[in-house]
């Protein structure tokens, strides 16, 4: 049993930690592009900014499961393969992205507008004041939402069995739930009950840390 | 040094700035003021470059702002510092990282030797040197006011735009920024523009002013001059609430400067001369920056007003119904 479970978390902490990896890097540019185009942003574009705003509320609608079997020439493509740990980095990271743009948006659409007037009276150019105001001060906030992300990460990856990926997830709901071995379904639950408690609380001492 | 000429700017059907000129001079300490809503903070952002105009012109020595293009515009705001009501300090830098923030937009480095020199320079002028490491969450809104001051004058301005900068604080306190700001304009030769609703920070410290009504330029002057004068433009924003006048009879204010005791004599004189009775219903000194100056209210009977204010035209002494 155990080996299967350690085996399992593995797969999981691999899942997580690379879509979060990835989403964030990828999920940051709409996030980026929504809060400069944003009525109060630096350069307001009604345009592009609706346009956006659209992509991103259509791409969080998907269920999960649903975005992971639609995706999967898109997967295959990307991974090469559309079956397996590293392939279910894919819908991972496509079902994060969205969600990511949205709480970086709005940790950076709370910096307080007084600011970004302040830098722009001192003739900050643009990339000074996203650079040196816009991500110094929501530093705090994007943490916590990056960590709010991987949570969801981890419920996500519990999926993953779907398209044989494996995980902790897939351990629960195989031996657990479908061979009815009460002790696996009990072991996986408390994995990652930890590994949510863990996220958490690092999160929420960094951004202590960071205020 | 600011030239303001027909100045009109609109938000969408909104008119918020009608027709506006003004002229500022170098070492002005040059007060706007008026209700809120009136349209100061726009005008002193259209002043900064942040907020365009439609119409009319804004030269600083000389240079149209709207003709400047994005480079030359930020060179121009670099010498212009501004401080506002609610400080806008970023919470996540020390009083440090705070004031050295415009240098590092000008890309200097915070802690290059001629950097260091001026930050430690200024936060000692504003009294935080030993404030240096605090964030602005552990200051008090004086001394939060204070770095953004230091701030505002680490580029060497040669203009601090104000934006109700004393607005959010105490009597006291607004008193002593008001003494620093003073100080800056004395020593620094710094030309201060101040956007306020408040008359007591206008009294205190502008050596002019311009009242704004309804985003139009209603009164321009010296503040002795607009405030303690009798027909004064801005009347009904000065006009004080706590002002009961008999209802009976005639109310006539008369006004004087500096010499209050000269005062004194024209009413002891004028009462002699003319041989009549009269209740004083009100008198007041106030100081702008040094100057003395008052206005007293007397209460005369229908049939003695036309003698009064004769004498008084003919003496030369300003006065108005009241
Ligand atoms: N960005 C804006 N968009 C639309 N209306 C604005 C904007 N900024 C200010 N106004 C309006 O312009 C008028 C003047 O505002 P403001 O200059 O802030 O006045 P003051 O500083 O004198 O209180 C107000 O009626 C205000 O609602
Ligand atoms: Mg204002």
């Amino acid at each position: 049993m155990w080996d299967i479970i350690t085996k399992a978390a593995w797969q999981t902490i691999y899942m997580v930690i690379g879509s979060t990896l990835f989403s964030v890097i990828l999920g940051f540019i709409p996030a980026m592009i929504l809060t400069l185009t944003a009525p109060d942003g630096l350069r307001p574009n009604r345009l592009i900014y609706g346009v956006l705003d659209v992509i991103v509320n259509i791409f969080r609608s998907f269920p999960f499961i649903i975005l992971m079997v639609i995706i999967i020439p898109f997967t295959r493509l990307i991974a090469g393969k559309s079956i397996g740990t590293k392939a279910a980095l894919v819908p991972l990271t496509v079902s994060a992205i969205p969600f990511v743009a949205r709480v970086i948006e709005t940790a950076l659409r709370g910096v307080d507008s007084g600011l970004i007037e302040a830098a722009r009276s001192f003739g900050a150019s643009d990339a000074q004041i996203i650079r040196r105001v816009y991500l110094k001060e929501a530093f705090p906030g994007i943490i916590s939402g990056i960590t709010l992300t991987m949570i969801n990460l981890i419920g996500y990856s519990a999926m993953g069995g779907a398209i044989g990926a494996g995980g902790l997830g897939d351990v629960a709901i195989r031996y657990g739930y479908q061979a009815y071995k009460i002790p696996y379904l009990v072991v996986t639950s408390i994995i990652l009950i930890i590994f949510v408690q863990l996220i958490q609380s690092i999160g929420n001492l960094l951004y202590k840390k960071l205020m | 040094m600011i030239k303001i000429q027909n100045l009109n700017k609109k938000y969408d059907n909104l008119t918020v700035l009608k027709d506006i000129s003004l002229e500022i001079n170098q070492g002005d300490i040059f007060g706007i003021i008026g209700q809120s809503g009136a349209g100061k903070s726009t005008l002193l952002r259209c002043i900064n470059g942040l907020e365009p105009y439609d119409e009319g012109s804004i030269t600083i020595e000389g240079k149209e702002i709207a003709s400047l293009d994005k480079r030359e515009l930020h060179i121009m705001q670099s010498r212009m510092g501004m401080i506002f009501q609610n400080f806008n300090l970023l919470n996540r830098l020390n009083v440090y990282d705070n004031v050295a923030l415009p240098l590092q937009f000008w890309g200097k480095k915070k802690n290059a030797p001629e950097s260091r020199e001026k930050i430690l320079h200024l936060l000692k002028l504003v009294g935080l040197e030993d404030r240096i490491k605090s964030r602005p969450g552990q200051l008090s809104g004086g001394q939060k006011q204070r770095v953004a001051i230091a701030r505002a004058l680490v580029l060497d301005p040669q203009i601090l735009l104000c934006d109700e900068a004393t607005s959010a604080l105490d009597p006291q306190i607004t008193k002593d920024i008001l003494t620093l700001l003073s100080q800056i304009n004395r020593e620094m030769n710094i030309t201060i523009v101040m956007v306020t609703h408040q008359m007591e920070v206008v009294k205190e410290i502008c050596t002019k002013m311009a009242y704004i009504e309804n985003g139009e330029s209603i009164a321009v002057g010296r503040p002795e001059e607009l405030f303690v004068a009798p027909n004064s433009p801005i009347r009904n924003f000065v006009r004080d609430a706590s002002e009961f006048l008999p209802q009976e009879g005639v109310n006539i204010r008369l006004y004087f400067n500096n010499d209050a005791t000269a005062e004194d004599s024209v009413i002891t004189r004028m009462a002699r001369e003319l041989d009549i009775n009269f209740a004083i219903c009100d008198g007041r000194l106030e100081n702008y920056h040094g100057t003395i100056m008052g206005s007293l209210a007397i209460n005369v009977s229908g049939e003695n007003q036309e003698a009064v204010t004769s004498y008084l035209s003919q003496k030369n002494i300003p006065w108005e119904y009241a």
